[in-house]
């Protein structure tokens, strides 16, 4: 059993904040010693309990390589149980294997896997027990100290899960910051009334982080109003309607330690008093051959609990006036007056809007003239919403 | 203060116009000395007599003798000569010298009543001839052992015939303060020694008359007659070296590097310290500690450093004899020791006394500065974050006003103002933080006779922070030391010492009513030790004694905070245990150039009950899933036992006056551990006793070391290289946990180290140039390889303080007495790191995937620093004294990289380098001294 001390990060976080004070500096650095000999195998993912199961097989990169992860395509994958069952998974785009939706029995398994190419190879992950995750009792929020915070509980009458991880999807609606009324067509090279609505979108984030929490030094078997995720009451995301669905994994003290120290290699770095960082590889390993060659990542087993939370923005009961913090801070409307081109245009075309860049929000009137004279525009991050998310409203909405 | 010495004397001659007569038993004149010359007569009588004539022949040509003489002393037959002229004579018994001069006679020594104290115990008053026993008159009166003008004549006169030897003993001290490290010796035969801390000597020497020097730091270079008949005490005051106001730095005995037994030793003068450059403008010991040879730290913002390769954990850091077990503030931005309180440091890396022990790599003493023994006064100094404050002055009984007192007190304290800094950050998150820190001390002293002193020190220091707005964090040092010194005889001195200390941290967590917490640890120990040197023979020392320590921990007590919390209280099992020795060493000095020293030290420790052991299965890494059972142990039952001897053997040879080689080879044990995954030293690193599973650390080094001293010991030279090799220290496997951890033995591994290295020094302690410049080539490899855990393979590989090359230069020019400059230099190789090899994307971000651990190394390191320091005039009489330090530190404001780390950020991942004081930091002290 290995638990890292709640008190670690805020103690380095803390430091960091201080030199920061003091005078320090943080320059980017890439030396240039690094140029990974071999590419080894990463396996991501873990098997469901109760669901299709998803493996995503690539490669590992050069540390300052910018392209897409290479997948580990046509190789053979299956859910092996301790008991002898053998579940395949097939191929659905390159690297990316999915079985069946399964219901899986209490028991151990692994995965199994048999890579193609020029020099074939055979991998398993190690056999873990399946782990059936509690219900989430209550997703709730609350407004403290000028955040909200998202607070779960969470219980098991058996004590027996312990530990627990989290990923999130959060989506949350939001407008530009301006309604435009007027749209393009390309095709005819004219603009005209809007048909396409570009004020209110969604977007979906999926936080990176590693979530986890141990009720282990608790005297039950539950969490209470743990805090999962807490952002600022300013926050554009609280502005008309904020969601998160919370996806809730038990794991075994072995794959919490893994998690754990995943996210201290890569997530609690870069300040004065780091732990070392660990050579971190995973519970997969190579079969067949007496060999060192390292293969990342941890295939767990476990069932998953999911509930979705909605804050509206009148529940938050804040003043109209409330600022929101704005992405749109710099944004203006700006005209384009047709009238101003020599020789005059006798039709009320457009030269900027027609770059999908711009977008033109409401007509120009000429005040001497009362003629329609242009548009009144503004860029596409200012007044196509779409630009920062999707204006299909989800399912859930 | 030599204008007032010359007034003394001048007085003294012209209260003694008259010769009186000579003592009793001197050699009788007989024999018709008519119509003589001077010349002839005295030629006469020094045919006749030991007596030796000294005059000026001009002045004594008109001179006719016209003497008959039967049996006479000379003072009568020179009275019955001079009757009628102005000239006048005086006779020098001790030495059998007649001087003739006119006017005045010659005071050949100053009359014993002149000095109200007897400086000469045991002998009858000396011999005056020529001069009147005149009164004191001037109305100032003189200390012990204070002129250079009398003989100060030891033993009975007669006490023992030419040839024998007699020791002579006593204290080196100013007005204020013992001196100690000050050089007493004789020039022919070629006889020294130096003073030891508490400025006791103890010399050897034919019984004759000697020119005693006394000559050291601090103190004005003097001499003082001696007349050496038998063993006796001679205590000598001497005055401070006022008008250079102690800048002139000697580090003890000019000849010690080249002479002394002693290497992988260096000695800093408080002096020394507060001229090098510092961050912060304020005097770090520890700052300039890291910057002597073969000390390294990871970098600035850390006070943890490693001495050959040792781990930070490896260091004695001693207090007046106190342990502090962390002697840094701030997270290590500031020494834990007020520099006001404090006299000196000394680290020893090799060839450690015997009479240390318990730690690895080397030992740091600290001394603290005795207080005034005169007058009340007082230090302090402002700067920009801290302030301090020093009050000191005389304790007891004094027998005259102007006497010093029998004690002296010194109390010190400083404090931190650094939130103003924190809440002029554009920051929320700072402007809720709060960190301080103050320090305390106190030191008495007090002299109960001539042959026992007392000495007590008291330490406290504090750090609180709350940085992230939910903790808060607060460490605690308490050290306290009670000496007491005894001397029974010349030959043999001893000193019992009882000491106290105690180290502990605490968190509260409020962030979550449900879970907000406090956490506390702690960790005491209280020891006893005698110690006593004995010169049983003119070629041995022996240095002998005792000791024993009692440890206390309470590893870990978290409990709930608040009502509503539901965490469920942990209290880690406490642990006791004891660890005793006892030691041995004698120098022999083989010949006048060759010594050695060897001891023995052996120790033992014991790990107490009650406390609950868990079973492993043999063979396999400890865990929780190998565990067979527990044993349970009583309370006081043995549940562990480690001891072993350590050897501590030294030789020197000289091969030249100015030259020299030493070898030494060192064992040293240790059996507490500071359990520790960062690479920095942090306020919750937590210390670890010895136990069944976690097994003492053991350390041996050999080294020799070549030692050159140029320009009549003004510049000295050492070349050192050492060999060093450590078992059983601890490293951690990934992952490990540290706090709150009932089963730490599941989350340690036992590593191997060896250390190799050759430092250079060059090193000018005088003059208007002052400092050192150190090379240093040095290695610390580690290696796990047990039976059943590995890192890297079980291959060696690089530790975290593995930085091959390093050149330091550490300066101070003086322009004038009010104003000098310091500049340092630093170059270094770059500390090892872990570098990413690869990155992958799993659980929607990218990862790293690391090297072998320490395979690479972050850019080299370079730094400049630069101060200077004006002092205010230096007229005695002034309300203060007062200075200013303007200080530049990173004049270059190179960005040294401390630590480099990679970061998913946004699912990419990004290279950084942290660089601390990535720009050039100016600050302003202002010092005052009362």
């Amino acid at each position: 059993m290995r638990i890292a001390p709640a008190s670690a990060l805020p103690i380095r976080l803390a430091t960091s904040l201080l030199l920061l004070a003091l005078g320090s500096c943080i320059d980017s650095y890439t030396p240039d010693v690094i140029s990974a000999p071999t590419s080894y195998l990463v396996v991501d993912g873990f098997i469901n309990g109760n669901g299709a199961t998803r493996i995503k097989l690539s490669r590992t990169q050069n540390i300052a390589t910018t392209a897409a992860p290479t997948p580990e395509a046509k190789a053979t994958v299956y859910i092996q149980s301790a008991a002898g069952a053998r579940y395949t998974m097939r191929e659905r785009s390159p690297g990316f294997y999915q079985s069946d939706s399964l219901t899986l029995s209490p028991g151990q398994y692994q995965v199994r896997i048999s890579t193609a190419g020029t020099s074939p190879a055979t991998y398993e992950s190690a056999l873990v027990p399946l782990k059936v995750t509690p219900p989430i009792d209550n997703l709730g929020w609350r407004r403290t100290d000028n955040e909200v915070r998202v607070l779960l509980n969470t219980h098991d009458a058996t004590q027996q899960t312990r530990y627990y991880r989290w990923k999130f999807a959060e989506t949350w609606e939001f407008n530009a910051a301006y309604k435009s009324s007027l749209e393009y067509y390309p095709d005819i090279d004219e603009i005209g009334g809007r048909t396409t609505p570009i004020y209110t979108c969604w977007r979906t984030e999926q936080p990176t982080t590693i979530k986890q929490a141990t009720s282990l030094q608790l005297s039950q078997d539950a969490l209470v109003d743990h805090i999962l995720l807490s952002f600022s009451d300013r926050a554009e995301r609280i502005r008309i309607r904020y969601s998160v669905l919370v996806m809730q994994y038990a794991q075994t003290a072995d794959e919490f330690a893994y998690y754990e120290q995943l996210r201290k290699n890569t997530e609690a770095i870069g300040t004065v008093n780091d732990p070392l960082p660990v050579q971190l590889t995973g519970n997969v390993h190579r079969t067949g051959t007496a060999t060192t060659e390292p293969v990342l990542g941890y295939v767990g087993a476990h069932t998953v609990q999911q509930q979705r939370l909605f804050i509206n923005r009148a529940e938050l009961s804040l003043p109209s006036d409330w600022a929101f913090d704005s992405p749109y801070a710099s944004c203006k409307l700006e005209p384009e007056v047709l009238s101003q081109y020599r020789p005059p245009l006798s039709y009320p075309h457009t030269f900027t809007f027609a770059d999908s860049n711009y977008v033109p929000v409401y007509p120009y009137v000429n005040p001497e003239t009362g003629a329609l004279d242009g548009y009144y525009g503004s860029t596409r991050e200012c007044a196509d919403c779409r630009a920062r998310g999707s204006i299909t409203k989800p399912s859930f909405w | 203060m030599t204008r007032l010495y010359f007034g003394i004397l001048l007085a003294g001659l012209l209260a003694s116009s008259y010769p009186t007569l000579a003592q009793q038993g001197s050699p009788s004149i007989s024999g018709d000395f008519r119509n003589l010359r001077f010349e002839q007569f005295a030629q006469r009588v020094e045919a006749q007599t030991p007596y030796r004539f000294y005059f000026n022949p001009a002045a004594l040509d008109s001179v006719t003798v016209q003497v008959q003489a039967n049996e006479l002393p000379l003072v009568a037959v020179l009275r019955q000569i001079f009757e009628h002229s102005s000239l006048r004579f005086a006779i020098d018994e001790a030495t059998n010298r007649v001087f003739i001069t006119p006017e005045y006679p010659l005071q050949t020594r100053l009359p014993d009543e002149f000095f109200q104290a007897a400086p000469v115990s045991g002998s009858p008053p000396p011999a005056i001839a020529g001069g009147g026993q005149a009164p004191a008159r001037t109305g100032r009166p003189a200390e012990m052992g204070t002129s250079e003008f009398r003989i100060y004549e030891i033993g009975p006169r007669q006490a023992a015939p030419p040839g024998n030897r007699a020791t002579i003993t006593g204290v080196v001290r100013t007005s204020k303060e013992p001196v100690p490290g000050v050089a007493v010796f004789i020039d022919s035969p070629n006889i020294g020694t130096a003073t030891d801390k508490e400025g006791a000597y103890s010399l050897t020497l034919p019984v004759g008359r000697y020119n005693l020097n006394i000559r050291g730091l601090g103190i004005r270079p003097t001499r003082r007659q001696i007349w050496v008949h038998a063993s006796g005490r001679l205590d000598l005051e001497v005055l401070s070296d006022v008008t250079s106001l102690r800048e002139v730095v000697v580090q003890g005995q000019k000849e010690g590097n080249v002479r002394g037994m002693q290497m992988g030793v260096q000695k800093l003068d408080i002096k020394v310290i507060k001229q090098v450059p510092t961050v912060f403008g304020e005097a770090d010991i520890l700052r300039v500690v890291t910057a002597l040879p073969g000390v390294k730290t990871i970098g600035e913002g850390s006070t943890g450093f490693s001495v050959r390769g040792g781990g930070t954990d490896q260091n004695l850091v001693l207090f007046n004899g106190a342990t502090i077990y962390n002697p840094a503030h701030l997270f290590g931005f500031f020494s834990a020791f007020n520099p006001d309180a404090v006299q000196s440091a000394e680290l020893y890396k090799s060839a450690i006394p015997v009479r240390y022990g318990g730690r690895l790599a080397s030992v740091l003493e600290i001394e603290g500065r005795e207080g005034n023994r005169k007058k009340f006064g007082g230090s302090g100094g402002i700067g920009l974050l801290t302030s301090r404050l020093e009050l000191e002055g005389p304790l007891g009984p004094r027998t005259q006003e102007d006497a010093p007192a029998k004690g002296s007190f010194l109390v010190s304290g400083r404090t931190s103002y650094s939130d103003w800094l924190l809440h002029q950050v554009p920051s929320p998150t700072l402007k809720n933080s709060a960190a301080s820190f103050y320090d305390l001390s106190a030191y008495l002293t007090y002299d109960l006779d001539d042959k026992n002193s007392l000495s007590a020190t008291g330490y406290f220091s504090h750090d609180r922070f709350r940085l992230a707005s939910d903790t808060i964090y607060e460490y605690r040092n308490t050290a306290a030391a009670l000496k007491w010194k005894h001397t029974f005889s010349p030959q043999l001195a001893g000193t019992l010492t009882g000491t106290y200390s105690r180290y502990g941290f605490n968190l509260k967590t409020t962030r979550n009513e449900y879970a907000a917490s406090t956490f506390d640890y702690s960790i005491n120990q209280a020891a006893v030790q005698a110690d006593a040197s004995y010169l049983w023979h003119a070629k041995h020392t022996l240095d002998f004694g005792a000791s024993t320590l009692l440890y206390n921990t309470a590893p870990g007590n978290q409990q709930p905070l608040g009502s509503s919390s539901l965490l469920l209280p942990t209290i880690i099992q406490h642990e006791r245990a004891l660890e005793s020795a006892v030691y041995a060493a004698d120098r022999f000095d083989i010949s006048p150039r060759f010594a050695v020293v060897l001891g023995l030290r052996y120790s033992f420790f014991q790990a107490l009950g009650p406390r609950q052991v868990r079973d492993y299965i043999a063979g396999l890494s400890r865990s929780e899933s190998t565990v067979t059972g527990t044993t349970d142990y009583s309370g006081g039952q043995v549940l562990a036992n480690y001891g072993g001897p350590e050897w501590r053997f030294s030789a020197k040879y000289e091969l030249t006056a100015t030259s020299s080689v030493k070898v030494s080879y060192n064992r040293t044990r240790q059996y507490v551990h500071q359990l520790t995954n960062t690479t920095v030293v942090s306020p919750t690193d937590s210390w670890k006793l010895s136990d069944k599973y976690i097994r003492p650390q053991v350390g041996d080094q050999v080294a020799l070391g070549y030692y050159h001293n140029f320009k009549r010991n003004t510049v000295e030279f050492s070349v050192e290289g050492y060999y060093k090799r450590i078992q059983d220290f601890l490293d951690y496997k990934g992952g490990a946990v540290l706090l709150l951890n009932p089963h730490l033995e599941t989350d340690v591994l036992n590593a191997n180290g060896r250390a190799y290295g050759v430092e250079v020094l060059l090193r000018k302690n005088v003059g208007k140039i002052n400092g050192w410049l150190s090379y240093t080539y040095a290695r610390s490899l580690v290696q796990v390889n047990t039976a059943t855990d590995q890192v890297n393979g079980g291959n060696w590989y690089p530790s975290n303080y593995d930085k091959p090359h390093d050149v330091t230069l550490v300066g101070n020019y003086r322009f004038s007495r009010r104003f000098n400059t310091s500049l340092n230099f630093n170059y270094s190789t770059g500390r090892p790191i872990t570098l990413p090899l690869a990155k992958y994307y799993i659980d929607d971000a990218y990862r790293v995937y690391y090297s072998d651990r320490n395979a690479y190394r972050v850019p080299d390191y370079y730094r400049v620093d630069f101060a200077v320091n004006f002092e205010s005039n230096h007229r005695i009489k002034k309300l203060a004294h007062s200075s200013w330090t303007v200080s530049i530190y990173n004049l270059t404001g190179r960005r040294n990289p401390y630590s480099v780390y990679f970061q998913s950020t946004g699912g990419q991942i990004k290279g950084y380098k942290l660089s601390i004081f990535g720009q050039p930091i100016p600050t302003l002290t202002y010092n005052f001294r009362f």
